[in-house]
């Protein structure tokens, strides 16, 4: 659906006024000196302002612009959105535009929470697209990239495509309305291979998955023959020796379960960023407070860091072949059944992303799913029932992020692949680079954007 | 990127042509070759592959003595105007820049100070070549201009990325999107708004109200002194004591177009015209210096010029008249050059300028800035009633100034003893000239003038006082040699000519004419100016070059006037003068006229010329309205026939505004499909086959032309170089579903362009059906 025209305008900037001024100059100098190649020099800084003039009030015309946004987004990485420009004119092609994301322009109210106002901003900047030509009846898509700063939802509104072709002397500024929502999951890291260790080390015999009878892979067992079995499945030597139909079965992988209970502080996030920000407003009257650069996938508090947690060690667990569940202590609807596909995933990392710690009962009931690994935000939140999981499971404490988690972050689109299906164990003995096949395998197949 | 590579090389071009303009208009080789090879040097130094950048402090010490310099050249040693100290300044400020680390605000500066070296330059120069290169210098300018826009936002968009981008992202430069056609879209914008400029600035410098001419600082302004050497060229003095000139330049100083009963007269093999400049009367011996006498200026009278002239002295009756139009090219001087006798003067480009009736001198009250223009009216025999005329506008000038200045004494230059009288080695002079004469046998020769000290010039009559010049004359041309290489010599370098050594220039046979006419009491100035011999046929006028200046001589002749003589031998003088044909005489002549259009129409337009234009076209349109010979006065005599014969009623008018509005739309849209049908040839690649195949397939494979702009909607095209085959291929091994019905009418489409089939039935209903699956399919991936 194109975005709808909601206004124009006609701006001279800096650059006009610069230009206008060297025009009266030369005006002035020509009248002095009365000399002809100055009155046709400043004859042609009249036709370039016409132009210009022109151009910007008929260039723009017949524009049709539709942003195409990705379903979702990581923190702190690059988000690429895509405009698709149609130039719907016969004759006249269109150059230099420039198109800038904008949720309050236009009015004269100005609101004050927009993603990049608010007091934690959801972006480090407009996004800024540039298409250099295009051409009557033709169709480009440009690209503008951004960096979302924390996990949520990313409004986007309108859509302001200028240009100052060709001299600079006039900007023509149209502004679209297209409202899009991005979801932005929780900053993902790569999960170090000794919480994996830490996991097997939970099983008393260091295994991380038990194989069922059922399977076509491994010698199983003998059983006797049941109507309905395979003639294929029968033993014929135990046969003979018994005088019974013994039948011979076979293994069948049962996926490793990873079960994550994540506790965070209630309210936590709000208050803290809220008092940080009436802190830094006070002071600065005084003093210029200490340049801290905030963190840029908005891990500056607890909750936050946990959730990154959570969210890489699912991404993890998934790219590993884990069938993968989720408790939130404090939110029981937000419950989840271990189960192992992409859209069990992306629900997953949807309600992380939108996890709002305000609404975090104290006193809720917890599932009867029994946690693998427990996520908590801090030491504030053992309140929530954490600290009696000691042993039981794997505790991990947001607040020590770096020793879980690789220390750089890494290009999400490898934990965002396609993952792999549970491995059998022929495929679990050729070794670690089979995981690393099957992640740039998956990579390859490329639905980051699905 | 190539488009930042292309500008870059933009800016340097423009900045070189900048300081090329700059120093042609100024005439300084030496500054061009210096800065010329320091801004060509900056190119592989800095911008070459391992180019390297001059720390900005360097360049800010270099801009800092720069401004030092320029301000010492200009407050202390006042050795330049502030026009060329600034162009001078800017070329210096950009060869540092060009040597420094340039971001975007660093080529605005180059391109600003490239601007202003144009403008000084303009300023400075009327040349044609200067013209050239300012068109050209605004084509550049506007592709610069355009390519800095693209690059300025490219940069911004990079530097808004990089400030939000995470620490330690590295951050690209913004893809270039670009449509299909995009250099082709950009150089037809560039041309059209080149154009839509152009027609502008032609508006705006035709209408833009003007005022009168008057001084700048500007004035004065010589610009020849970086030529090295004593040239040939026109003097208000001249200095016999120095070594003989070079051969002068050959650049025009002025056109001359002449006239008789309004008919062109000019021709090369005619006789030259002399372009009288200065008449210098004193000759100091000490010096050995000719010049205009110091009192004369005493009788510089204020005459103003409006148009309509103004009348100095009456016109002989019924003796032919010629009319004469100068453009001074250049006006470095405020001379302005005549005829002798002069009558009538106006001048568009001058509100006034002083006259000396005394010596017929005529130069610009104020110092003027670029061409002059102004015609003279100057009777063809001399008429001694001019003169008369001169003399009577001598007696109130003479009051009036006694009367503002009673102290003042008057100058010695009365009509008594003007240009009369010898010092210098006046006996041996004297003889010579009684020697020249005595074989001639001249009436009271022997009883008068030989035997008297002092000579009485009333006791000849003006016939005999024209013989004696005459002989004298003719004396010098066979007897004496003219010469540019004559050697310095001690004593007085006219005695020297007179009596020794018998060759020299024209100054020398000028003034030994003179020194020899005075000995025997006759009144006689030294004249210096241009004569003008070389005629542009193309342009119908003469083109006088600094080359052409001369010296002659001016002698009273009673009862006739002043009358020119020159002494200097003809023939030797033409060939000294005159420029040898050559196939290429016409090219020269039409780069000559060429440059006169520039400085007449251009240069010189001004609120006169652009009142008379307009007037001109005003009075041309209604005179083509009225004359039926004439497209438009024939449109309009016939719709006023046809409304005075038809009396239309507002139906009718109606009804006859209705078709000439159905006929236009019909041509349009006849023009249209005209259009259309081309272009569909062209994207089918069927304009080599025969015409009427060309039509039948052209409607056959309408089908295909809509597929492909079904998809050019959807964003995909096929390039010019890939076959359908290929591009149906493509498009199906990255989409299979989408884009299987393109592979369809891909083969239909060989099958009629290639097999010869026709489109019945049901290859048309299996055409429509793959049409609106394929719109379908992109209809539900948008």
């Amino acid at each position: 659906m194109p975005a709808q025209l909601v206004t124009t305008r006609l701006r001279v900037g800096s650059g006009g006024l610069l230009y206008i001024v060297v025009a009266s100059l030369l005006l002035a100098a020509a009248f002095l000196t009365q000399n002809n190649l100055l009155f046709w020099s400043f004859g042609l800084m009249v036709g370039g302002l016409g132009v210009s003039i022109v151009i910007a009030w008929y260039s723009m015309r017949g524009l049709v612009i539709e942003r195409l946004t990705p379903q979702h987004a990581v923190a702190g990485e690059t988000m690429v959105l895509r405009y698709q420009i149609h130039n719907t004119k016969r004759f006249m092609p269109l150059f230099n535009l420039v198109i800038q994301e904008a949720w309050n322009t236009g009015s004269w109210r100005r609101r004050e929470t927009t993603p990049l106002t608010e007091a934690r901003p959801r972006l480090t900047g407009a996004p800024l697209g540039w298409a250099v030509h295009v051409g009557p009846r033709q169709v480009v898509q440009a690209e503008a990239v951004c960096w979302p700063r924390r996990r949520g939802e990313l409004p986007f509104e309108r859509i302001e495509v200028s240009t100052t072709f060709p001299f600079g002397v006039i900007r023509r500024v149209c502004v679209y309305e297209q409202r899009d929502k991005v979801l932005i999951y929780p900053p993902l890291y790569r999960v170090g291979r000794h919480l994996w260790y830490r996991l097997t080390q939970l099983d008393p015999a260091g295994h991380l998955q038990v194989d069922r009878a059922g399977g076509t892979e491994e010698f199983f067992g003998l059983r006797r023959y049941r109507p309905g079995d395979s003639l294929r499945s029968i033993d014929w030597r135990h046969s003979a020796k018994t005088g019974q139909m013994i039948c011979r079965e076979l293994t069948q992988p049962s996926p490793p379960r990873l079960v994550m209970l994540l506790t965070l502080a209630s309210g936590h996030s709000q208050n803290e960023t809220r008092a940080a920000a009436k802190r830094t407003f006070r002071w600065s009257y005084f003093k210029t407070p200490a340049p801290t650069r905030p963190h840029p996938a908005g891990l500056d508090d607890a909750n936050e860091r946990a959730i990154a947690l959570a969210a890489s060690v699912i991404c993890g667990a998934h790219l590993q072949g884990f069938q993968v569940g989720m408790v939130v202590t404090g939110l029981p609807g937000l419950t989840f059944r271990v189960h192992h596909s992409l859209p069990h995933r992306a629900r997953l990392l949807e309600a992380l992303s939108l996890l709002d710690a305000q609404e975090i009962k104290a006193g809720a009931p917890m599932p009867a799913l029994e946690p693998t690994v427990a996520v908590r935000a801090g030491e504030g939140a053992d309140k929530f029932g954490t600290g009696g999981l000691a042993g039981k499971c794997l505790l991990l404490d947001a607040d020590h992020l770096e020793t879980h988690l690789h220390p750089a972050q890494t290009d999400s689109s490898q934990l965002l692949a396609r993952g792999i299906a549970p491995r059998s164990k022929r495929q679990q003995s050729s070794g670690g680079p089979a995981m690393s096949n099957a992640t740039i395998g998956a990579t390859r197949g490329g639905d980051q954007w699905a | 990127m190539g488009l930042i590579y292309l500008f870059r090389r933009l800016v340097f071009i423009q900045v070189l042509l900048g300081i090329l303009a700059f120093c042609m208009a100024e005439q300084n080789p030496e500054m061009l070759l210096i800065s010329g090879a320091l801004v060509a040097l900056s190119w592989y130094v800095v911008e070459g592959p391992t180019g390297k950048p001059l720390p900005q402090s360097v360049i800010m010490t270099g801009a800092v003595i720069a401004v030092a310099w320029v301000m010492l050249d200009i407050f202390y040693f006042h050795n330049t105007n502030l026009i060329i100290a600034i162009g001078h300044l800017t070329m210096w400020l950009q060869v540092l820049q060009l040597y420094g680390e340039k971001r975007n605000r660093d080529y605005a500066l180059l391109l600003v100070l490239s601007l202003l070296q144009m403008v000084g330059a303009s300023v400075l120069s009327y040349s044609v070549v200067f013209g050239v290169m300012l068109g050209v210098y605004g084509v550049l300018a506007l592709g610069t201009v355009l390519l800095f826009q693209i690059k300025g936002t490219s940069d911004r968009i990079l530097e808004a990325r990089q400030s939000q981008a995470p620490q330690g992202v590295e951050v690209q430069r913004p893809k270039v999107v670009v449509g299909r056609g995009h250099r082709w879209h950009l150089r037809g914008m560039a041309l059209a708004i080149g154009l839509a400029c152009m027609a502008t600035a032609l508006v705006v410098f035709v209408l833009m109200p003007r005022t009168s001419r008057f001084s700048t600082p500007l004035e004065g302004a010589d610009m020849s002194h970086s030529i090295a050497g004593r040239q040939v060229g026109f003097s208000r003095e001249i200095d016999l004591g120095v070594p003989a000139p070079l051969a002068g330049s050959k650049e025009p100083m002025l056109n001359l177009s002449v006239r008789l009963h309004d008919a062109d007269i000019g021709s090369s093999d005619g006789q030259p015209w002399r372009l009288r400049g200065a008449a210098l009367d004193t000759y100091n011996p000490v010096s050995h210096v000719w010049s205009r006498g110091p009192g004369l200026a005493w009788y510089d009278m204020p005459i103003d010029l409006p148009t309509g002239g103004k009348r100095l002295a009456p016109e002989p009756a019924g003796g032919p008249v010629i009319e004469a139009d100068i453009t001074l090219r250049t006006s470095s001087q405020r001379t302005l050059f005549t005829l002798l006798p002069m009558t009538w003067v106006e001048s568009p480009t001058l509100g006034s300028a002083l006259f000396n009736p005394r010596d017929g001198t005529l130069q610009a009250a104020g110092a003027t800035t670029g061409a002059v223009v102004y015609r003279l009216r100057s009777p063809l025999t001399p008429d001694a009633d001019v003169f008369e005329a001169y003399q009577r506008l001598l007696r109130p000038t003479e009051a009036a100034m006694r009367r503002q200045r009673p102290e003042a004494a008057p100058p010695h230059q009365t009509e008594e003893n003007y240009a009369r009288g010898w010092s210098v080695q006046a006996a041996q002079i004297r003889k010579l000239a009684l020697d020249i004469l005595k074989p001639h046998g001249l009436p009271l020769l022997d009883t008068e003038i030989s035997n008297q000290a002092a000579a009485v010039p009333e006791a000849l009559d003006g016939d005999t006082q024209a013989r004696i010049a005459q002989i004298l004359t003719d004396y010098l041309h066979d007897h004496y040699r003219y010469t540019l290489t004559n050697p310095v010599s001690t004593g007085d370098p006219l005695a020297n000519f007179l009596l020794t050594t018998r060759q020299g220039h024209c100054e020398l046979f000028a003034s030994g004419l003179v020194a020899m006419v005075r000995t025997l009491g006759m009144k006689a100035r030294v004249i210096t100016g241009y004569v003008a011999h070389d005629y542009n046929s193309v342009g119908g006028y003469y083109v006088v070059r600094q080359s052409d200046a001369h010296a002659w001589a001016e002698i009273d002749i009673p009862g006739q006037g002043w009358r020119t003589f020159d002494p200097t031998p003809p023939a030797e003088l033409l060939a000294e003068h005159q420029r040898g044909g050559s196939y290429l005489t016409w090219f020269r002549q039409v780069y000559e006229h060429i440059e006169f259009a520039w400085l007449s129409k251009v240069i010189a337009f001004d609120k006169e010329t652009r009142d008379a234009m307009l007037d001109g076209v005003r009075t041309q349109f209604r005179k083509s309205s009225k004359d039926q010979d004439t497209m438009l006065g024939w449109v309009a005599a016939y719709l006023r026939q046809l409304i005075d014969n038809w009396k239309f009623d507002a139906l009718s008018y109606t009804i006859m505004a209705v078709i000439v509005l159905a006929i236009a739309v019909g041509i349009v849209s006849l023009i249209r499909i005209a259009i259309v049908r081309r272009r569909r040839l062209v994207a089918l690649q069927l304009t080599r086959l025969p015409a009427r195949q060309r039509r039948a397939l052209s409607k056959r494979l309408r089908f295909y032309l809509v597929m492909l702009d079904m998809l050019e909607r959807h964003g995909h095209h096929r390039p010019s170089w890939q076959t359908p085959a290929g591009f149906a291929k493509e498009l199906a091994e990255a989409q299979p579903l989408s884009f299987e019905p393109v592979v369809a009418l891909t083969d239909h489409f060989y099958e009629v362009r290639f097999g010869h089939r026709d489109i019945d039935e049901t290859r048309r209903k299996m055409i429509r059906a793959h049409l609106s699956r394929l719109q379908d399919a992109l209809a539900h991936r948008a």
